[in-house]
């Protein structure tokens, strides 16, 4: 088959960190090629070099066998190379039509709806999309928007498009339809690549994978040779160990106590009566479809909010009545859901992102901070979670996602946990990182915490969880312990099935 | 009645001009608080040109590029150079309301006023045919042919911002320019061509301040109406249409203060500083009360 792009030796360097190192491989023309690695190997990095946005050190790429110098993503949309980011670059208060033909209008000067529908429609009714071409981007629901950007490259005819970690942001239902759209376009004639760290999507989806580890390619191989754990094995570069055994845990008096727990949002209900239990040296995790109450329970939980009916007891003590120093001080710890809005400073060093929320611990100084401590636990976190790049003085903006939260869950899992909200706690991450986070998971449980686990992946609920709750509609639909459940019974309780 | 409509308009047109140019950069996604300093330079330059060459014409385009120029050294600050717009901002206003004065006293030996300009080297009032001769609405349609100008204005910006495919760009450019940059569009190159017609724009309310309203220039006479204008684009949620209704509300009250200045109310004569600072009072209780959540542009100031 043709070949549709491929990199020669390709090297590309930010500052001291080699982002990528010598890469070459080839995609072939019409198949949907897999790029797979951890976060930080270098994925997202080399395919930017073939749409433009960044210029290799050294190294040739080559479209359809010609050598090629891209400047600008204009260069390379004009050979026919696309790409969906994975944050997507949309301008939300414009419209679907207004977003795609951004850039590529129809007429400079003269009114522009008319002709920009007309050729969107025919795009459309081709590739099988059917969006409301004058809704604003931003009333959009999330797949939505991707298909918004897909239509962008469609429109600009691109014939080979890029998708970095498109599946990231979406529930598992939209995966479904994304993966089928996907294969759709692949029998149209395009050429996909998709960014990926997640094994089962990409052996679903690809027919070939290649695989990189710190910014080098480990090779290429037909995804048909590969399994899911000879394809983890090649990303992380060793055995990925199975979850160690875990103790039963003793404790019979709760720890957290949820006790009717109801809010009200603008119409309706978010949660009616919510009531559960949380013992020490328990995992309990909450699965359930995104949007279903499980946001306004971890703000509740993690005192950001005090609107709501009911109680939340602390070893007896009413939540309400107390501050959240205080908590925090009793052993509260919340890895949050959105690492950027609430879990750190994108502008501030990793050192400055460490001490948030812990700068009155006398271990940091008592009436100065004492920054040099600060680094060596800065570092301490660095090295057991292994955040890259390695520099305690570097700006948190300049790690990729999963790195961030690596460094926020190591600032987390400190000392004197008792209560572990964790929401997401690997939303974005690697797997040699899901790993350890898990393993420090489960390691803080067998210390006597009591841990609530949110996740919308159902496999790391079952993984980690001994206790299984399901949330639907603000209210816990079923629950039960982790021997006796089922796939099958989780997802039915999700979408509202019988109790 | 009607004299008081025709003085509304004819205290509206700067504004306009300001607003539209100001509505223009910060669509573009460049705050800009320096609408007074660049209507400051316009209408020095205008007006010492026009005097000097005994042309109104040359001194319109001098006045333009003098703004143009002006807003540059906005443009380079903030694109460029990448310094907070604000603080630019600031920078530029205190820059044009020091250098006019100097250079006024350096050509014309006068630290405050530029010499008056002749008659015809004014905008003179330019009568629509057939509409002067109007009963009661005539006076409005015989004045300097910028105020109609500024009042097609904001409706050209409309069909700009929302038909053309290079006003879709500015907007972009406003509220996130990586999508712009993705889509292969250097929003850098966007923002500088629409703060330089936003300079040329806003300078134009110079200009008419110091060749058409007035027959020179003066010291600080643009007196507070730049910011006035940004005031307007905040009151019409940065939106040209409601822009335009702002400014005619603002010059509405313009006007009145003018002519209270002579009136008494039942026999007490309203001291003139109260009646001077009306506009302004107004300007704040619209800013502070009746805007509602307006959304300026989301990638403003980044």
């Amino acid at each position: 088959m043709p070949s549709a792009f491929s990199f020669t030796q390709v090297t590309k360097r930010f500052g001291s960190v080699c982002a990528n190192d010598g890469v070459s491989f080839e995609v072939e023309a019409g198949t949907i090629h897999g790029v797979v690695g951890e976060n930080g190997a270098g994925k997202s990095t080399i395919l930017k070099t073939l749409y433009g946005l960044y210029r290799p050190d050294s190294g040739d790429i080559h479209v359809r066998g010609e050598k090629v110098d891209f400047r600008s993503p204009q260069d390379a949309l004009a050979r026919g190379i696309g790409m969906v980011h994975q944050h997507f670059m949309l301008v939300p208060t414009l419209s679907v039509w207004q977003n795609v033909v951004l850039g590529e209008e129809p007429f400079a000067w003269k009114p522009n709806r008319a002709a920009s529908i007309a050729a969107l429609k025919s795009i459309q009714a081709e590739f099988g999309f059917s969006l409301d071409l004058d809704a604003r981007v931003e009333t959009l629901p999330v797949g939505l928007q991707q298909q918004v950007e897909i239509l962008k490259l469609l429109y600009r005819k691109a014939d080979t498009l890029i998708f970095d970690e498109p599946t990231a942001v979406l529930t598992p239902q939209e995966v479904t339809l994304l993966i089928e759209r996907l294969r759709k376009l692949k029998n149209e004639g395009k050429t996909i690549v998709f960014i990926s760290h997640k094994l089962r999507e990409v052996l679903t989806l690809t027919e070939k994978v290649t695989i990189l580890r710190q910014g080098k390619v480990v090779g290429s191989w037909q995804t048909a040779e590969l399994d899911e754990s000879s394809l983890a094995e090649k990303i992380v570069g060793r055995k990925v160990q199975p979850l160690p055994a875990r103790k039963q845990s003793a404790a019979t008096t709760p720890l957290i106590e949820v006790k009717n727990l109801s809010l009200e949002g603008p119409g309706r209900p978010i949660l009616q009566s919510v009531s559960f239990s949380l013992r020490p040296g328990e995992i309990v995790g909450v699965a359930g479809v995104d949007g279903n109450g499980q946001q306004e329970l971890i703000e509740i939980l993690a005192k950001t909010r005090e609107d709501y009916a009911g109680e939340v007891l602390w070893e007896g003590k009413p939540y309400r009545a107390q501050d959240c120093y205080r908590l925090k001080q009793s052993g509260l710890a919340v890895i949050a859901p959105d690492r950027h809005r609430e879990a750190m400073i994108l502008d501030f060093s990793l050192c400055e992102n460490v001490l948030l929320g812990h700068h009155r611990e006398t271990k940091y100084g008592k009436r100065r901070l004492d920054w040099t401590t600060v680094e060596k636990s800065t570092r301490a976190i660095i090295e057991r979670f292994d955040v890259r790049p390695a520099l305690p003085q570097a700006q948190a903006r300049g790690l990729s996602g999963g790195n961030q939260q690596k460094l926020v869950i190591g600032r987390e899992l400190g000392e004197g946990v008792k209560f572990l909200l964790a929401a997401h706690p690997t939303r974005g991450v690697d797997i040699g990182a899901i790993e350890r986070i898990h393993s420090e998971i489960l390691r803080l449980r067998d210390a006597g915490a009591a841990v609530l686990l949110f996740s919308s992946e159902l496999e790391e609920i079952l993984a980690l969880s001994d206790r299984v709750l399901v949330i639907y509609n603000g209210r816990i639909q079923g629950e039960t312990p982790r021997s006796q459940a089922t796939e099958t019974q989780l997802g039915l309780w999700m979408t509202g099935g019988a109790k | 009645m009607i004299e008081l409509l025709a003085s509304s308009l004819r205290l509206s047109t700067p504004l306009l001009f300001a607003a539209m140019g100001g509505l223009l950069c910060e669509r573009a996604g460049i705050a800009t608080i320096c609408l007074e300093g660049v209507m400051i330079m316009g209408a020095w330059a205008a007006a010492s040109v026009a005097f000097g060459v005994s042309d109104p014409y040359i001194g319109l385009c001098m006045g333009i590029l003098a703004g143009m120029l002006t807003m540059a050294i906005h443009c380079w600050l903030c694109v460029n150079a990448k310094a907070d717009a604000i603080v630019s901002g600031v920078a530029v206003n205190m820059l044009a309301a020091g250098v006019t004065p100097l250079l006024t006293k350096a050509f014309f030996q006068s630290p405050t006023n530029t010499p008056s300009l002749a008659m015809e080297d004014r905008f003179g009032a330019v009568a629509v045919p057939g509409l002067e001769a109007l009963p009661v609405v005539g006076p409005l349609f015989n004045q300097p042919w910028m105020i109609y100008l500024a009042l097609v204005l904001p409706f050209a910006l409309h069909y700009f911002f929302y038909s053309t495919g290079r006003g879709l760009r500015v907007l972009a450019s406003g509220d996130n320019p990586e999508a712009l940059e993705t889509a292969g569009i250097s929003p850098r190159s966007v923002r500088w061509k629409a703060l330089l017609w936003g300079g040329a724009l806003t300078a134009l309310g110079g200009v008419y301040l110091s060749t058409a309203h007035a027959s020179q220039f003066t010291r600080d006479m643009t007196a507070g109406r730049g910011f006035i204008a940004l005031t307007a684009v905040i009151f019409g949620k940065w939106r040209p249409l409601p822009t335009l209704g702002a400014c005619l509300f603002f010059g509405f009250f313009d006007a009145l203060q003018i002519r209270l200045q002579s009136e008494t109310i039942q026999g007490w004569e309203v001291p003139v500083q109260l009646v001077q600072s009306m506009p302004y009072l107004v300007a704040l209780i619209v800013l502070a009360g009746f805007i509602g959540k307006a959304r300026p542009p989301l990638a403003i100031g980044k």
